[in-house]
């Protein structure tokens, strides 16, 4: 891959985000959207402390971005997330016309760019973009696992987790991706 | 265990795995045609039955000294055996030969997509089967196994570990593939049906007043709590009156203008903002009612009915929405996100506020008009149409690979003389019924 440095460049912030999230007892997914090498949102996501479900990094950052910007600037502008966007994002940026998603690693429970379906590029009203995967996949699977090993005590049945431990084996990718960097 | 289906399997170095995977997925045609998503694509050599272990070109222990010191132990319990590592405790580490590779078992697929030899050949162009450039490492020997792998998902846990003991590594979800059990539609059904007519009613309304500001498309949408839950779950022994109330509504509000004044619906073409659908401003309505609920009351006011935070627009924008949305009284305590709450659209949502419905936890929801070509609900494809003009075929209340799915009707209005109104369900194994006038 072509400038593997700049695009790791970017996804050391998003994972700076990521960690946020995991101090803040968040899911630690971070993203930055990168605009001409310029940064102009970040995010991590924040569905615990909003009590919503959908607030997941990517919107939280896009929700700040169209305070001060044009919905129209997304087509010029590559999001990096630790994690392969959901299904309900994957739609939402394509509905704002993402010009391109670099991110960490899958995720096979609800990913919406290769993990579970691909709605990035799925026959659509709206113009397809490209998706890179696998760009510090490690780390970003190490955060989640971190995160994992507590407990969330807002479930309604929280369960009991204090017998899981933190693995630290990681397996090569279970998803034959679109493209890896 | 019913169904058997025969399929390919080959050992491959870790390291590997996602290039061969990738390799064969793109090489394969209709390599997914048969989901086989309750066995695991990748299984570590010690979790497979003793009889395919055996076949492993790791478990071959004559031509390399590495795995002499862990062979004996080979069929007893995944723990103990580790027949693909060269590093084992009891071994001594090999004098001379480079260490063999750690390895997984890549099940490929099933052989009728792709014949023994043509796999052979595609596999052989991969980099673990190829002799290296420097010639340091040999490559890695190119055996397929065929092995009888349960074509259907195990519907007990149990089952699951013994197809793993006997076949292959199975897993168990706890759901169906297929759709909810017939009963607990049919319940779901009987107490949603005579209400479901006046709910998409007040969705429909409240996208109405929207779209004459000129801010969105007119869809709206409706979140109903239901007493007692709405699995049937009666929350006090004594039966008590039944009830149903309003939680939110909202209005598609995708044109609303941008604080600075810049966009009007003049440019809406290019300023279209999803967040602000229907059903994303609904759902972040009921989580600031619960953030209200659990808050001091001096918070609350600024929580439920302050200027609208664009793009997320989840502050009340019309009377109509500032009548349900400015209460705590009409949404339960100690609930979590949208769990028990059921979702009334007028529109069929689309990709990401269906999503959206399935991270809140909704158990139910139902539509009115049907949206072709950005509809994310409706399983059903159109044969020969172009494009997205078939549908898009999701069915996205019910996936078995999802996290969470719930029970989706699309609504309709009988049109025959009596009129009554039925609600159909757009269930997984009932074909979908064409479009009507809302």
């Amino acid at each position: 891959m072509e400038k593997r440095e700049y695009h790791e460049w970017y996804m050391r912030e998003a994972i700076k985000m990521a960690e946020g999230a995991l101090r803040s007892d968040e899911t630690p997914v971070g993203c930055v959207f990168v605009r001409d090498g310029k940064i102009i949102g970040r995010g991590m996501n924040d569905t615990n402390k909003s009590l919503n479900g959908t607030r997941h990094a990517e919107l939280v950052a896009i929700g700040q971005i169209l305070q001060k910007q044009p919905a129209t600037i997304f087509k010029e502008t590559d999001l990096y997330v630790t994690v392969e966007p959901c299904v309900m994002c994957a739609s939402i940026l394509r509905q704002y016309g993402i010009r391109a998603v670099y991110f960490g690693c899958y995720n096979d429970r609800f990913g919406g760019t290769g993990g579970v379906l691909t709605i990035h590029e799925d026959p659509s009203v709206d113009k397809p973009y490209p998706v890179y995967g696998g760009i510090f996949r490690e780390e970003a699977i190490m955060l989640l696992r971190r995160f994992y090993v507590q407990e969330n005590d807002k479930a309604p049945e929280p369960r009991q987790k204090k017998a899981r431990e933190l693995k630290t084996e990681i397996l090569p990718s279970e998803i034959a991706g679109p493209r890896e960097l | 265990m019913g169904e058997l289906v025969d399929c390919y399997a080959v050992e491959i170095p870790i390291k590997s795995s996602n290039v061969v995977l990738n390799l064969v997925k793109r090489s394969i045609r209709d390599f997914d045609s048969i989901p086989l998503l309750h066995l695991r694509r990748l299984a570590k050599p010690a979790y497979l039955p003793a009889h395919l272990r055996v076949q492993l070109p790791s478990s071959d222990n004559s031509p390399s000294p590495t795995d002499a010191s862990t062979s004996t132990g080979s069929d007893t319990s995944p723990s103990i055996s580790r027949s693909t590592s060269p590093a084992s405790p009891t071994g001594s580490p090999p004098p001379t030969a480079t260490p063999r590779p750690q390895t997984i078992v890549l099940l490929v697929c099933p052989i009728h997509l792709v014949s023994s030899e043509r796999l052979t050949a595609i596999l052989s162009t991969a980099a673990p089967f190829l002799p290296s450039p420097t010639l340091q490492v040999s490559p890695y020997p190119l055996k397929l196994l065929t092995l009888p792998a349960p074509l259907h998902p195990p519907t007990t846990g149990q089952a699951a570990s013994s197809w793993t003991a006997t076949h292959w590594p199975t897993v168990y979800k706890r759901n169906n593939p297929f759709g909810a059990h017939p009963a607990i539609v049919s319940r779901a059904e009987s107490e949603i049906k005579d209400v479901a007519g006046k709910w998409l009613q007040l969705a429909q309304s409240v996208g109405q007043v929207c779209k004459e500001q000129g801010w969105g498309i007119g869809a709206g949408c409706v979140i109903v709590e239901r007493s007692g839950g709405n699995n049937g779950k009666e929350r006090s022994q004594t039966p008590t009156k039944k009830w149903e109330r309003v939680v939110a509504v909202a209005g598609d509000a995708r044109w609303y203008g941008r604080p600075d004044g810049t966009n009007t619906a003049a440019t809406s073409q290019v300023e279209s903002n999803p967040l602000a659908h229907a059903v994303m401003r609904a759902i972040a309505m009921v989580a600031n009612k619960r953030l209200a609920l659990g808050s001091d009351p001096s918070k609350k006011e600024q929580l439920l009915s302050s200027e609208p935070d664009y793009p997320f627009l989840s502050k009340p924008l019309t009377p109509l929405e500032a009548r349900y949305a400015s209460t705590t009284d009409n949404l339960s305590h100690n609930g979590y996100l949208c769990l028990d709450l059921e979702l009334y659209v007028s529109h069929e949502p689309c990709v990401g506020c269906a999503m959206a419905a399935l991270h809140s936890r909704f158990g139910r929801l139902v539509f009115g008009r049907r949206m072709q070509r950005t509809g994310a609900l409706v399983a059903e494809v159109q044969a020969g149409k172009a494009f997205v003009d078939g549908g898009l075929g999701y069915g996205l209340f019910w996936r078995p690979e999802l996290n969470w799915k719930g029970l989706v009707w699309q609504f309709q209005r009988e049109v025959d003389t009596d009129g009554s109104e039925v609600c159909e369900e757009n269930g997984a194994d009932e074909p979908f019924s064409e479009e009507t006038s809302v």
